[in-house]
């Protein structure tokens, strides 16, 4: 009788093997990112933050999260931090219960790529009201997620959708004079998420310096 | 430098650094030279002032897309004595890869222009034109940099004079500016691809047929990837245009109307040419007469009460295809054999059945919508052009096939584990069989199930759960009939030794059912993968015979196990590779063309009818219409009395093209026949298109093609 069974089981294993690695297998690598999609499900993803604490991305749903690609000495991430135009959006947003998520996705070696514990610094010396700082020095959510500029910004909605994917504004300059008349594509997107209404510019190009892959 | 030597004589060129702005430091990586085109200018009459850009190696600036990162060189005119200024206008960039992304921009020198229009009235001895500059230079960081530069030119009159000693420069210019060219140039998606289509006029076609490098720069962002290669399609002789085949981004191509872009293509020398081509989306077969539109609208005609109807008559019917039959006979047959105490269980044998047929056929549902929400455009039957789930089917109907002549017998019964034995015998034996009978299914669709899966796959995922669940409730429904009705249990024949014939027989609408997906396979893979596969049936057979003649030894038994694990990997090495065996030809009958976006098109932007049958391998209903009703003397006489233009789609594998083409309808599996009715001359537009049923017959389609 247990012979029996343990060879249909086998059958039914090696059957439901191959069904797997027909759907899955054989996908050609590719040597660019895909960008995820609007309206799609975000790439989930479980890291640690600066603090050693885990982060897991699929905790926070029913929450709003944004991801902001930053690397602290890029021009354009200069611009909205010396003039706290990103600081004033974190601080405003996060008191409204937005999971704020930074992400360093410079590699060893490479411009803004910094220890946790200078990273801990920069978020205090900037006075940054964030969540978490996450340091993705392999670049494996940077990837993910096709982060190209610092700045980039993505928002995901309470359903763990992409709601949002892009820059923060419409100047793509690194003059700070332009950030006071700018449309802030971001500070857009999350009062309409927070008042559970669709996003209208859902995705824009973004700027600013490339990821330090 | 002799630039600047010579520059001196006849203008003016200074460096008037005033702080424009705190904020953007000093050029420390770019040097910047201005220069004008004459060396006395005319009042009111244009001249062309050139900025050249010399940037430090291993640094670029960039285009006006700059690509996956940076900003492109602005620049902010100041003219005090009037006058105006044109558009910057940036040469023909490069492409800059930095790791996984991509930028379009300099290296070395770049040649700005602008036109610059002085007024008609001048009162100054000199001309000044200021230009503030501003740009982003990167290495591997990026530095903001700029400054205010300007020329001052003296006025002469009537007519300029041209600044002869920058003759080699402006050479260049020249060169390393591109042209506004009028080819025509169109851009549309295909299966997940950006495709530009041109027309290459001049030295431009003679280059590019002859194989030159070829790299396009759109002006407008998130249209493909950019580090992606562009992969040329080749013109053929007939027509001269090329495509351009890059994989697509994000972006909406909707939100783009017209699309500039220079494409660069390098010549024998070495040079890089630019042509600055405007692009506009490619027309959908919505019409070339305005108002009609050809193809319907996205909506299905089905509602949802009809769905369910027609899934429950669908699945009722299922249990009559080849695949279905064997087992439910045998299901039904094993009743006759049950004691008399599971008798009085017979209804909880018909739940379970039933429950098993529905839960499989809900998780196949969910399996479909997951995947179509993570974006894959799929549709009924898209199992079935897999070739690695077709090769599986193959083994599983094989498998079964033995078991039923009495070479390894598999009985699902003896799945369960000794302890569960009870009261409930043979319960979970029925709702495995219940699985077992939805997964043969599968390979078969049933008349009226299309429509029903189209409208389910539509629709949101609750709403087609329930039409995927009707469904199982008809297949499920004769035997819960006979579970629950005792009149029909006691209309059974009696036990005996015809029971074991008549379980050995059905073997053969197994095997049947085996070689038809065999021969399906052949079309989507070749004989390549039909090699493989029949290799996996024979090492699946082998296997089986290897399994129950376990030895005695330990040195046996290792011998044993590791012939075991190596026909498991060797089956599943020839399953696998079923995905890199390229398909045959795709063979025409009755003078059919085979369906493509462009071809449709074409058809129906002229003035013939047109019928388009999307069809596949695996389905049965397809193959009956063919035989019965498409591919008959009979309606070939009538499809060439009428002119009409016959196009079949193979959808045997996956088609993006198709699959969108039966979304318009609505639907979202085939067969689908639509029959577009010739052109009226008098009012110049086309009918509205006509569906026809699934089950064709030669009258239905002489009466669609020439009513009376």
């Amino acid at each position: 009788m247990k012979k029996h069974a343990l060879s249909i089981l086998a059958g039914i294993a090696l059957l439901g093997g191959i069904f797997a690695l027909g759907t899955l297998c054989c996908a050609p690598a590719n040597a660019y990112m895909e960008s995820p999609k609007i309206g799609k499900f975000a790439p989930s993803f479980t890291t640690r933050d600066t603090n050693g604490n885990e982060v897991d991305l699929k905790k926070y749903l029913g929450k709003i999260v944004v991801l902001e690609w930053t690397n602290n000495e890029c021009p354009f991430v200069r611009k909205h931090y010396d003039s706290k135009n990103m600081q004033t959006l974190q601080k405003e947003y996060t008191a409204k219960g937005v999971i704020w998520l930074s992400i360093v996705s410079s590699a060893n070696g490479k411009q803004g790529n910094v220890t946790p514990k200078e990273a801990n610094e920069i978020t205090k010396d900037e006075g940054a009201t964030i969540t978490a700082k996450i340091l993705d020095e392999h670049g494996v959510i940077g990837h993910a997620y096709n982060a190209k500029t610092t700045p980039s910004m993505f928002i995901i909605g309470k359903d763990m959708k992409l709601a949002y994917m892009g820059a923060i504004d419409d100047q793509p300059s690194p003059d700070p004079a332009t950030i006071k008349d700018a449309k802030n594509y971001v500070r857009a997107a999350l009062d309409e998420l927070l008042a559970d209404k669709n996003v209208t510019t859902a995705q824009t190009e973004s700027y600013g310096c490339s990821v330090k892959y | 430098m002799k630039y600047a030597l010579l520059s001196l004589l006849v203008a003016v060129m200074g460096f008037l650094p005033h702080l424009a702005h705190a904020d953007v430091p000093k050029p420390e990586h770019v040097k910047v030279n201005l220069y004008a085109s004459v060396s006395e200018i005319a009042p009111g009459q244009p001249f062309t002032l050139i900025i050249e850009q010399i940037i430090d190696p291993e640094w670029h600036t960039y285009w006006k897309n700059p690509g996956d990162s940076g900003t492109s060189t602005t620049v902010k005119w100041d003219l005090p004595d009037g006058g105006a200024a044109g558009e910057l206008q940036f040469p023909t960039p490069s492409r800059i890869p930095y790791g996984p992304l991509l930028n379009f921009g300099y290296a070395g020198r770049a040649l700005f222009q602008a036109t610059i229009t002085p007024p008609a009235a001048l009162n100054t001895e000199t001309y000044t034109v200021n230009a503030k500059l501003e740009w982003l230079v990167c290495k591997d960081i990026c530095v903001p940099e700029g400054d205010t530069y300007s020329v001052m030119i003296p006025v002469g009159g009537p007519n300029a004079t041209a600044n002869t000693s920058i003759n080699d420069l402006i050479h260049d210019v020249t060169i390393s500016q591109p042209i506004a060219v009028d080819w025509p140039a169109t851009f549309h998606e295909d299966n997940n691809n950006f495709v530009l289509t041109f027309t290459p006029a001049g030295q431009a076609a003679d280059l590019i047929k002859a194989g030159a490098k070829v790299e396009y720069f759109p002006e407008e962002w998130g249209l493909f990837q950019n580090p992606a290669e562009q992969v040329v399609v080749g013109t053929d002789d007939e027509s001269q245009d090329v495509m351009l085949v890059i994989p697509r981004d994000t972006r909406d191509l909707a939100e783009v109307k017209v699309l500039n872009g220079t494409l660069a293509v390098t010549d024998t020398s070495g040079t890089r040419l630019g042509f600055v081509i405007k692009a506009t989306p490619l027309p959908t077969a919505a019409p070339a007469t305005a108002g009609t539109p050809v193809t319907k609208p996205a909506t299905s005609s089905t509602t949802l009460p009809a769905a369910l109807v027609l899934a429950l008559l669908g699945g009722i019917i299922l249990n009559l295809m080849p695949c279905v039959f064997p087992v439910l006979s045998l299901k039904v047959i094993s009743i006759s054999r049950m004691s008399g105490a599971e008798k009085a269980h017979m209804r909880v044998h018909g739940i379970a059945y039933g429950a098993g047929v529905i839960l499989t056929f809900l998780l196949i549902a969910a399996i479909l919508f997951a995947l179509q929400m993570a974006g894959a455009a799929i549709g009924w039957g898209f199992q079935l052009q897999q070739p690695v789930v077709v090769a599986g089917l193959i083994y599983l109907l094989v498998l079964i096939g033995l078991s039923l002549l009495g070479w390894r017998e598999f009985d699902l019964n003896r799945l369960i584990p000794d302890r569960f034995h009870g009261n409930h015998d043979g319960v979970v034996g029925s709702f495995a069989t219940g699985m077992l009978a939805t997964i043969v299914a599968t390979p078969c669709t049933a008349p009226f199930m299309g429509a029903a899966m189209g409208f389910a796959l539509t629709q949101n995922p609750v709403i087609g759960l329930l039409v995927f669940a009707m469904l199982g409730l008809g297949l499920a429904l004769p035997f819960i009939l006979i579970c629950f009705i005792p009149v029909l249990q006691r209309a059974l024949p009696r036990p005996g030794v015809w029971m074991v014939y008549l379980k050995q027989f059905f073997a053969f609408p197994m095997f049947m059912a085996a070689i038809w997906l065999i021969w399906v396979l052949a079309q989507q893979t070749g004989a390549d993968g039909v090699g493989a596969a029949l290799l996996g049936v024979l090492a699946i057979i082998f296997l089986l015979w290897l399994w129950p003649h376990k030895p005695a030894t330990s040195v046996g038994r290792m011998l044993h196990l590791f012939t075991v694990l190596m026909s498991l990997v060797l089956i599943t090495g020839l399953t696998v590779a079923q995905n890199s065996f390229t398909p045959a030809e795709m063979t025409t009958t009755n003078g059919a063309k085979p369906f493509s976006k462009s071809a449709l098109d074409a058809a129906i932007d002229g003035d013939n009818p047109v019928l388009v049958n999307m069809t596949a391998a695996w389905c049965i209903t397809c193959k009956i219409n063919e035989r019965v009703a498409l591919s008959t003397e009979a309606t070939k006489r009538v499809l060439d009395a009428h002119q009409v233009t016959y196009l079949k789609g193979d959808w045997t594998n996956y088609n993006a093209e198709i699959t969108t083409y039966l979304a318009g309808f609505g639907r979202n599996g085939v067969p689908l026949y639509v029959f577009y009715g010739p052109r009226d001359s008098t009012t110049g537009k086309r009918p509205e298109p006509a569906i026809l049923p699934q089950l064709l017959t030669e009258a239905i389609i002489r009466e669609t093609i020439s009513p009376h």
